[in-house]
């Protein structure tokens, strides 16, 4: 399928030669396809005036051209979208003797609910690794405290997870102005307890708390071991949970998945919906990076966006940072960007296939299993060690792709099929078993 | 199409109708104005898709009908009638007549009337307020407002209500300006960005008129109204800075002057600053004295004191001497106050007894 660009120069093309000139540019300038939605293909137009005018004017003809091109669409609709300027010469000349207004500092969070107004929606990229997430949380802003109660969103750090959660708290203070809403890390929060016991006000903290309608509580996984602290969120929690208040964390594993989490604290996050946002594809990585592109108001050709978006995969945080290092050079340099400038520039970014020995797969497992290292190697049949040893294999074939003989060589000389068989056995068993699934997920984070 | 009206009031509404339009050929239908009758009045629209005017004149209708012509050709035809008495206004063989006692000038048409844009509307709730209050507003702001396009939230004046005070503000964060309107009644406004080039129109449209005005807006757009005025902007879609948290609570050193002496003093230190506009003020608090440097290494330099009460530290700061002169337009009492911590922290200038008026300025690092 061709797409949107294609689609909509294409037919604008057309319609050039059925309008005057004048015409053609005054309302069709500036337009794009911004997407197909069940057969209704979404036009982007710079302001009202034109919107307007497109839809009492030009929208069958518009229609019609479209559906020439491509069968699957039936209808148009026009939105207004920003237009983001072009980058254009950047005077900074003579500048440098004055100030500025600490103005950036105002988008570090507003003081009350401490949610920092950058983070909205708008900005906020939808793909496949957090759609489940990002409906959920729409779900939450249509009724907050009803729908999902409470949220828990968890998966590995860069991905955006602040971002959502923080959205939905921004989303939530414009829809509902007398909702009060505070965002805190889980980190502050027990500062803020340990600091209230000490002044002896623990129960101004509960009161504190236990005012709010919506709470976002940031990196949850941070509570493990704090038991005083654990017991304080269970009761701040039963008690907005019984008055219908939203309660929203995140956390960088699964509740089930927390060291030295209490029992009772696991079920009751477990209590709501819990979703999981997984790494980028590589179509929404492209879109995140054009997106951040334009929203400082440079366009990045596709080759460029493509070579960005495949060389950084695991996390949006670093997609970011690469980016902003090329915008920067492209404000330096005022001028378009060549893709060898871009390899050279974040070739530093992008981490180098990793290289890892077998003795050290082996030691990062025996050590989280608690055995000797030695009694991988070892003929030897006791459970625990057959189990860390299927585990070692597994990991090796799965994740750094060694050979089943080079595996069997390795590991004290086995066969070949005894390494196929550990490795199907681990596969089978963690469809079923959630503890090794955890166990994985523990051992993968210690390698990177 | 055909009417009668006077030349002054035709003349006054295509004068302001063309200011808008756009003056490039690649555009035709947007650098006419469309004329068009309805029941007894003639409307004249025009519009440059980021803000569009529509002007009602009561007129003596013969025949309803309605036409496009240029602007400028129109308003150069105007402007060369004498304002005194009627004239009369008719369509023929396609071509605009304009007919005066002495002479009939023909325009030929710039396309179909059909071929013009509409005005977005707006259907949400209006408020209003007195036209003289929101110039006011308007005008003690927008001078801030950067000009630049990189950042379209702060090229803009930004409005919204605090309690029952419509607020406006701007920046081009190098200085800041806030009003505080009282309006009896207002309406909880989250925030409304307009755009810089579009103030410039509205307050050259809006200046030599009165009365209420009425404001519609949504997330895209603003409608303005006055009797016989309408006008329709786009507003920038963004967040404003949260620029409260940068206006300091306390400050170290207090100078209270008179507004003119300041002035005069600025308009001398104008002549030798260098070409970074900078002048370097001294405040000392043992001497009580408050002196004002420029030195420019080509034309020579002047150091002048200025009468003024000071309370707190002593401290010496760096100006650019345009940003603290036209802080003065919109002070109306006659003394200021001057507030600032340390040198390289922002300085508030406020009238004194005058809540109203807030303006920040950064000072210079050398």
């Amino acid at each position: 399928m061709i797409d949107n660009k294609q689609l909509w120069d294409s037919c604008l093309a057309e319609i050039e030669q059925n309008v005057s000139k004048a015409n053609f540019i005054t309302w069709f300038k500036n337009t794009h396809l911004q997407k197909q939605d069940h057969g209704i293909a979404f036009i982007g137009v710079p302001n009202e005036f034109i919107r307007d005018w497109l839809q009492n004017k030009y929208e069958k003809v518009i229609l019609k051209t479209l559906m020439n091109y491509s069968n699957a669409i039936r209808g148009v609709k026009f939105t207004i979208s920003k237009t983001p300027p072009k980058n254009k010469v950047i005077q900074r000349n003579s500048i440098q003797a004055f100030n500025e207004l600490p103005l950036t500092e105002t988008y570090t969070s507003n003081q009350e609910d401490s949610l920092n107004p950058r983070y909205t929606f708008k900005t906020f990229i939808v793909g496949s690794f957090n759609e489940l997430a990002f409906a959920a949380a729409q779900a939450i802003i249509n009724k907050p405290g009803v729908s999902y109660n409470p949220f828990f969103v968890y998966g590995p750090s860069g991905l955006g997870k602040t971002h959502l959660i923080q959205a939905v708290g921004n989303e939530i203070k414009i829809r509902y102005p007398h909702k009060t809403i505070k965002y805190i890390s889980l980190e502050k929060f027990a500062i803020d307890y340990v600091n209230a016991l000490r002044n002896n006000k623990p129960n101004e903290f509960k009161q504190k708390y236990r005012k709010y309608d919506v709470l976002i509580m940031d990196d949850i996984q941070f509570i493990s071991n704090k038991e005083k602290t654990q017991e304080e969120l269970f009761h701040l929690f039963n008690n907005l949970y019984e008055t219908n208040k939203q309660i929203i964390f995140s956390s960088d594993k699964h509740p089930n998945y927390i060291p030295g989490l209490e029992d009772r604290l696991k079920t009751r996050f477990s209590s709501g919906m819990i979703v999981d946002v997984t790494e980028p594809d590589f179509e929404s990585r492209v879109a995140i990076v054009r997106s951040k592109a334009s929203e400082s108001g440079i366009e990045l050709s596709e080759e460029i966006s493509e070579y960005i978006a495949s060389s950084i995969s695991n996390s949006v945080r670093e997609l970011e940072g690469s980016l902003n290092t090329i915008i920067c050079q492209i404000q330096l340099k005022n001028r378009e960007i060549s893709l060898q400038e871009v390899k050279n520039l974040i070739k530093n970014n992008i981490k180098p296939k990793k290289n890892i020995s077998i003795p050290e797969v082996v030691k990062i497992v025996s050590d989280f299993y608690n055995i000797d290292e030695q009694s991988i190697y070892e003929k030897t049949r006791r459970k625990e060690i057959v189990r860390a040893r299927q585990m070692v294999m597994f990991i090796l074939r799965e994740d750094f792709n060694v050979s089943y003989p080079l595996i069997g060589q390795k590991l004290g000389g086995k066969d070949h099929t005894t390494v196929i068989h550990s490795c199907s056995k681990i596969k089978d068993e963690l469809k079923n078993d959630v503890e090794l699934t955890g166990d994985l997920e523990q051992i993968r984070a210690m390698f990177s | 199409m055909k009417l009668e009206c006077t030349t002054k009031n035709l003349k006054d509404a295509i004068g302001k109708a063309q200011k808008i339009i756009v003056k490039s050929s690649n555009t035709p239908i947007l650098s006419s104005v469309l004329l068009k009758t309805i029941d007894k009045s003639l409307f004249i629209r025009s519009t440059n898709l980021h803000i569009g005017i529509e002007l009602e004149i009561p007129v003596i209708i013969q025949e309803q009908g309605s036409f496009l012509v240029s602007g400028e050709v129109f308003s150069q035809v105007l402007s060369s009638i004498p304002d005194e008495g009627m004239l009369s206004v008719y369509v023929e063989e396609g071509n605009l007549k304009i007919q005066t006692k002495k002479s009939v000038i023909s325009i030929n048409s710039s396309g179909d009337t059909e071929e013009f844009p509409t005005l977005p509307k707006v259907s949400e709730k209006p408020f209003s307020l007195s036209l003289e209050s929101f110039l006011d507003g308007v005008k003690s702001v927008y001078y801030c407002a950067s000009v630049s396009d990189i950042k379209p939230e702060i090229s803009s004046v930004y409005m919204y209500s605090d309690g029952n005070e419509l607020t406006f503000v701007s920046t081009d964060s190098f200085r800041l300006a806030e009003k505080r309107i009282f309006v009896e009644g207002l309406q909880d406004i989250n925030g409304i960005l307009l755009p810089y080039k579009n103030v410039l129109e509205l307050i050259k449209l809006l200046s030599d008129s009165e009365g209420e005005v009425t404001i519609g807006f949504n997330e895209n757009q603003i409608n303005i109204s006055l009797p016989g005025i309408f006008i329709s902007s786009r507003i920038v879609n963004g967040t404003y800075p949260n620029y409260k948290m940068i206006i300091p609570k306390e400050f170290k050193t207090e100078v209270i002057a008179l507004k003119q002496d300041l002035l005069n003093t600025l308009k001398l230190s104008t002549i030798f600053s260098d070409k970074f506009n900078q002048i370097h003020v001294a405040i000392d608090s043992n001497t009580k004295h408050l002196i004002m440097k420029a030195k420019n290494s080509q034309k020579g330099e002047n150091i002048s004191e200025i009468d003024s009460t000071i309370k707190g530290d002593s401290i010496e700061i760096n100006f650019n001497h345009r940003y603290f002169t036209e802080s003065f337009q919109s002070i109306a009492t006659d003394s200021v106050i001057i507030q600032c911590n340390e040198e390289n922290r922002p300085v508030v200038i406020q009238g004194v007894g005058d809540k109203s008026f807030l303006y920040l300025i950064m000072p210079m690092s050398r």
